[in-house]
């Protein structure tokens, strides 16, 4: 790997002319929902549901939708629509359907689609066979059964959130085989593997059936597939792949139609090189730089039509995959480092057509973002060494003069990262977009090292994932378990058992707090909550999650490993990894906030006594002022003081502990905690009463899971970032996620820059694992909220994903514009 | 990229002496000057040459048969070393074979023509090690300014990589060419040989006048750091009043700190290796720690921040 980057591009901060005007069009595109998928599904499920298996009707619905979807090309010269909608999506009805029964208004990421009556005739008549048939139809009878709990209750008491909304077969496809082998490849592999089954034996299948593939050495699925499931489950790979070639050949065909009629002779010849372009990928392994643009965006958008939703099929490692063509065309001089960015700001424009249907309690907590991470940095798998390249400027130049929403720029840091790329990430945040946000490359590794077992070269290869954790791309599986409201217990815990908005009893009562006469005590009282309320979140998700398995994605499997090689889908653990993206806490800066007051106040200085607190607390402070006064006075997270760190720390590794009792839905012990928030401290603080932090009843929580609460940090930035890795142990934990705000005057000129990456440095130093910026002055957040019209394209980090600031919830907006800001 | 070049004798990574941190100091060939405690004479001229290393010489005499140009002749008596005339070795084409023919690698050739972009990939070998003890590169010589474009281009090259950029001149340079470099210098060690212009050009071969001028300029026209460095030669520019009289200069064109390097001997060989006479003699030995230290307290006393060799530690007087 040279250490030398050429780059050799035209200086300038504006697009040019032309992607401009795509930018503009695409962002001025009217929201629709796309009911074609919807009607396709309905029917082969109703016609095929008990005849065929999982992997074989979801790859007849995808085989259906692309011969039958609408396509046409346009001032994108990249190649293909999600939808028959410049800006559409399709449902997801198998999760749960009733929410969009006769319903007017469905939410997208930007902003909201209105159904015709038509429309609402077929959601209703689809609704008929997947209302009380989908996910959570079938989840919610068993817990209640088993726990005499209503899952709906839970969310609505603000316990946990997407115990079903947001699932389903999340993949990390490995692009550097579709680009630089083509599914052609792929197809020839499932082929070889069928040839290889012994489909005689079934009904006692024989697991050791065929060639042990060479690759399947590391982790072994816990249950093999019988040999007539791995024939079926090929046979809807190929199927797969042969109608996302067939949908990349209708365009191609759609080009040429154009090109027929095209008078101008510069835009003729670029719609026959985007015919020519799509008759060859994603089938044939790309040639050009733009060939690999054009087959990256084939598998994504085939992705999102078999299954969108937040974080699935994100880029990932797009400097590395794409490496190849860009060299061999900028060597051969097909290609400019100019035409270049412009191609990735094409691309830009195609990843923010990605977008899906949100359920309006989804879009409590998971608005605005599609989580499409991309990763800049990193290492090199064979030797170790830095792995970034030209491709990593390109991108983030074009992000820099951009500025879209997605995909997310996340560097995989580590210290052999040059000073000067370091330098060109902190000029893109000092834009003031949130982008990039960093991670820790060695927390990454030990974190998988701790889990898994694999060769250095899959351990080395990181990338970030969903909002801040991390994945070994085109290996990993995609599950992800519930949000966890992390102040709920203590609520329960100080009223005895009892949601104190609705007074009613929930779950179990361990006894009156006042009754506890430690510290110790009253600390192994509140663990008998979480203790129970973990496990609850964990056997719904993992409930969840098995009864997911019927809902496959046999696209996205033939390109991750070894799924292939196991003959079974990523749903049924083919994966090589196992993401392990267990139970995602947040709140819990304001519960290790209110543990430190109740320590401080009532049982160190005794200043008040656990009855009056609690009596405070259920009155939400009214009339008892004062001591809301105390608790907000007790020590604070995020002032480097040991006092409340230290209780949080013991906090979330009992948490942990407790977490990590359960396996994951496929018995596996590969699972961990995660933390952060997306927009969860919003609902869940919506659903809280008063916390004994000094916080009133309803008040949103924290952002994210490492940041002080805003106005508590009061010792500046290098004691927020001490305070920060001492919280939670992000080796244990799949993830934590950390933001700060900058004046933007902080991140002016050359020194001051040098000073924040001195800051980065010494926060991966001390053992951090993520931390995202905002960099946009209070007085802008403010403007824009009042004039929103005017401040569309204002883009700010909110927790793992940045956003347009104006498609934001208004307490959300609320909440950012309240962050401390920093300055030196 | 440009496909300038420069005749560069020496790379040496690890520099602890020529700036902050730990740097890699790049040696140009050529110097306008000829002082005679030189270290690096090798380096004084403007072409590549070759150096005869006597202790390495096993006396087989087969570089004599491969010279075409009748430059090395034997010695006059049994066990002596070949003779090399170096006015005709300077103008050979054929240095290289020359070095290759000695087998106990004797013969070096110095000088090598190198582009921006070879340099650079050398030096972006120790970026981690500048980022982390906030070194980066410094141009030295023989005279570094005698290669203005090409300084130009890698100090342009070594910013636009956040690398910090130093220069050690003899300022012996038109204004004009010379500000245009330090717009991309962050740091100069300026050599002050002497404050009298005669004794100056003795030492040196040329007067003190447009020396002592650039350093005042630099100070106030551009935004380039200077640091004031003296060779203290015992005998040459040693005396109290010279050592007053720079310091008198420092401070009146706002000069904030001084390095004092004491002589050293260890350029000797190299004159026999390029068979010329040492001109300061060989009985000049380096200056006492004592000296140095009433040396170093003069500069003090005028309020400047001294350093005996550039690195003395725990001086922010």
């Amino acid at each position: 790997m040279s250490r030398r980057i050429n780059l050799n591009y035209t200086k300038r901060d504006t697009l040019t002319p032309k992607v401009k005007e795509a930018k503009e069009k695409l962002f001025a595109a009217e929201p629709h929902i796309d009911t074609r998928k919807l009607v396709i599904e309905t029917e082969i499920y109703q016609k095929y549901g008990f005849t065929k298996s999982p992997n074989m009707l979801k790859a007849m619905v995808f085989d259906r939708l692309s011969r039958e979807k609408k396509v046409w090309v346009d001032e994108n010269p990249i190649c293909g629509h999600l939808t028959d909608y410049v800006y559409g999506s399709y449902f997801q009805p198998f999760r749960e359907f009733e929410w969009a029964i006769d319903r007017d208004e469905f939410a997208l990421q930007r902003g909201s689609a209105y159904a015709t009556e038509e429309e609402k005739e077929i959601i209703r008549k689809c609704g008929e066979y997947w209302v009380g048939n989908a996910v959570k139809d079938r989840v919610r009878p068993i817990i209640q059964s088993r726990y005499g709990l209503d899952v709906q209750e839970l969310i609505d008491i603000g316990v946990g959130l997407n115990f079903d909304d947001d699932m389903g077969t999340t993949t990390f496809p490995d692009h550097d085989t579709v680009i630089n082998k083509g599914l052609n490849y792929i197809i020839e592999r499932c082929k070889d593997y069928q040839s290889k089954l012994k489909i005689w034996n079934v009904d006692h299948p024989d697991p050791s059936a065929g060639e042990v593939p060479k690759e399947d050495t590391f982790n072994t699925a816990i249950s093999p597939m019988p040999d007539y499931k791995k024939w079926e489950f090929y046979e809807a790979c190929i199927i797969s792949c042969e109608a996302l070639i067939h949908q990349a050949h209708r365009y191609a065909e759609a080009a040429r139609e154009a090109a027929a009629v095209e008078k101008d002779p510069e835009r003729k010849a670029e719609l026959e090189q985007m015919a020519e372009a799509c008759d060859w990928v994603p089938a044939n392994p790309a040639r050009t730089f733009k060939e690999a643009i054009q087959s990256l965006w084939f598998i994504t958008m085939g992705g999102w039509q078999n299954l969108c939703m937040t974080v699935d099929h994100a880029p990932l490692r797009f400097p590395q995959y794409m490496y190849r063509c860009y060299k061999d065309d900028i060597e051969a001089g097909r290609i400019t480092d100019d035409e270049v960015i412009d191609w990735i700001q094409y691309w830009f424009l195609k990843v923010n057509t990605q977008n899906f249907v949100m359920s309006p309690e989804l879009a409590l907590w998971n608005s605005s973002r599609i989580a499409q991470q991309l990763t800049l940095g990193g290492l090199d798998p064979k030797t170790g060494e830095d792995a970034t390249n030209e491709l990593d400027y390109l991108v983030i130049e074009a992000q820099r003069r951009a500025q879209c929403p997605e995909p997310l720029l996340a560097v995989m840091y580590h210290n052999k990262l040059s000073h000067k790329f370091l330098v060109k990430c902190a000029e893109l945040v000092a834009t003031g977009i949130g982008q990039p946000s960093f991670h820790g490359q060695e927390v990454a590794m030990k974190r998988r090292l701790l889990h898994e077992s694999g060769p250095i070269e899959d351990i080395r290869n990181q990338a970030v994932s969903g909002c801040v954790q991390s994945v070994i791309p085109g290996m990993t599986d995609g599950a992800w378990e519930a949000r966890f409201n992390m102040y709920k217990p203590l609520e329960f815990m100080l009223s005895n058992g009892v949601d104190i908005k609705s007074g009613k009893h929930i779950g179990p009562a361990f006894g009156d707090p006042c009754e506890c006469k430690t510290w110790e005590e009253f600390y192994a009282q509140l663990i008998k909550y979480y203790e129970y309320w973990v496990i609850i979140c964990r056997d719904i998700s993992t409930l969840e999650w098995n009864v997911m398995r019927d809902f496959p994605c046999p696209l996205l499997s033939a390109v991750t490993y070894d799924c292939l090689a196991r003959g079974m889908d990523v749903v049924d653990g083919g994966a090589r990894y196992n993401w392990g993206d267990g139970v995602c806490i947040s709140g819990n800066v304001d519960t290790t906030n209110s543990l430190a007051a109740i320590k401080k106040l009532v049982y160190d200085d005794k200043v008040i006594t656990m009855d009056q607190l609690v009596k405070a607390i259920k009155a939400d402070w009214v009339g008892y002022e004062d001591i809301q006064n105390l608790c907000l006075k007790a020590p604070k997270y995020g002032n480097n003081d040991d006092y409340v760190d230290d209780i949080g720390r013991q906090l979330h590794a009992d948490f942990a502990e407790i977490h990590n009792r359960r396996p994951d839905y496929m018995g596996r012990e590969t699972i961990t905690p995660s933390a952060y928030s997306v927009t969860g401290h919003y609902p869940f603080g919506m659903r809280s009463w008063a916390s004994p932090d000094g916080r009133k009843a309803g008040m949103t929580f924290t952002d994210a899971t490492l940041s002080a609460t805003p106005g508590t940090d009061k010792s500046g930035p290098t004691a927020v970032i001490k305070s920060a890795v001492k919280l939670i142990d992000p080796v244990v934990y799949g993830s934590t996620h950390f933001n700060m705000k900058f004046h933007p005057t902080a991140l002016e000129g050359r020194e001051n820059i040098d000073k924040f990456l001195d800051l980065i440095k010494t926060y991966f130093d001390e053992g951090g694992y993520q931390i995202q910026f905002n960099c946009v002055t209070q007085e802008k957040l403010l403007e824009a909220k009042k004039n929103p019209e005017e401040n569309k394209d204002l883009i700010v980090r909110v927790a793992g994903f940045s956003a347009y600031f104006v498609t934001l919830a208004p307490p959300v907006q609320d909440e950012i514009i309240e962050r401390t800001s920093h300055t030196w | 990229m440009s496909d300038l070049k420069a005749i560069i004798f020496n790379i040496q990574g690890f520099s602890i002496q020529d700036g902050p941190g730990i740097r890699t100091t790049v040696f140009f060939k050529g110097c306008p000057l000829s002082c005679k405690w030189c270290a690096n004479p090798e380096s004084q001229v403007f072409k590549s040459d070759i150096i005869h290393v006597p202790t390495k010489c096993t006396h087989c005499f087969r570089c004599l048969s491969f010279c075409t140009k009748g430059a090395v002749k034997l010695p006059d008596e049994i066990g002596g070393n070949p003779i090399f005339d170096h006015s005709i070795c300077v103008n050979c084409e054929d240095q290289d074979m020359c070095e290759h023919s000695c087998y106990s690698a004797a013969i070096e050739k110095v000088g090598k023509n190198m582009t921006v972009d070879e340099v650079m990939d050398i030096l972006l070998d120790d970026e981690p090690f500048f980022r982390k003890s906030g070194g980066g590169v410094t141009v030295s010589g023989g005279e570094p300014m005698v290669h203005p474009e090409f300084v130009k281009e890698l100090f342009i090259e070594c910013q636009d990589n956040y690398i910090h950029t130093a220069m050690e001149t003899c300022g012996y340079v038109a204004w004009d060419v010379f500000k245009e470099v330090l717009k991309y210098t962050d740091l100069v060690l300026y050599d002050i040989k002497h404050m009298d212009p005669e004794i100056h050009k003795e030492l040196t071969g040329v007067t003190n006048e447009v020396i002592l001028e650039n350093l005042r300029k630099i100070v106030s026209e551009t935004s380039t750091e200077a640091i004031i460095r003296i060779p203290v030669i015992p005998g040459a520019n040693d005396t109290n009043e010279n050592m007053h009289a720079t310091a008198q200069y420092a401070k009146e064109i706002g000069i904030r700190e001084v390095h004092i390097l004491p002589y050293h001997r260890m350029g000797m060989g190299k004159y026999i290796g390029l068979g010329i006479e040492y001109p300061l003699g060989e009985s000049v030995e380096s200056p006492s720690n004592e000296r140095m230290e009433t040396i170093r307290d003069i500069f003090r006393s005028y309020g400047l921040i001294c350093k005996i060799g550039g690195t003395e530690k725990g001086d922010s007087k």
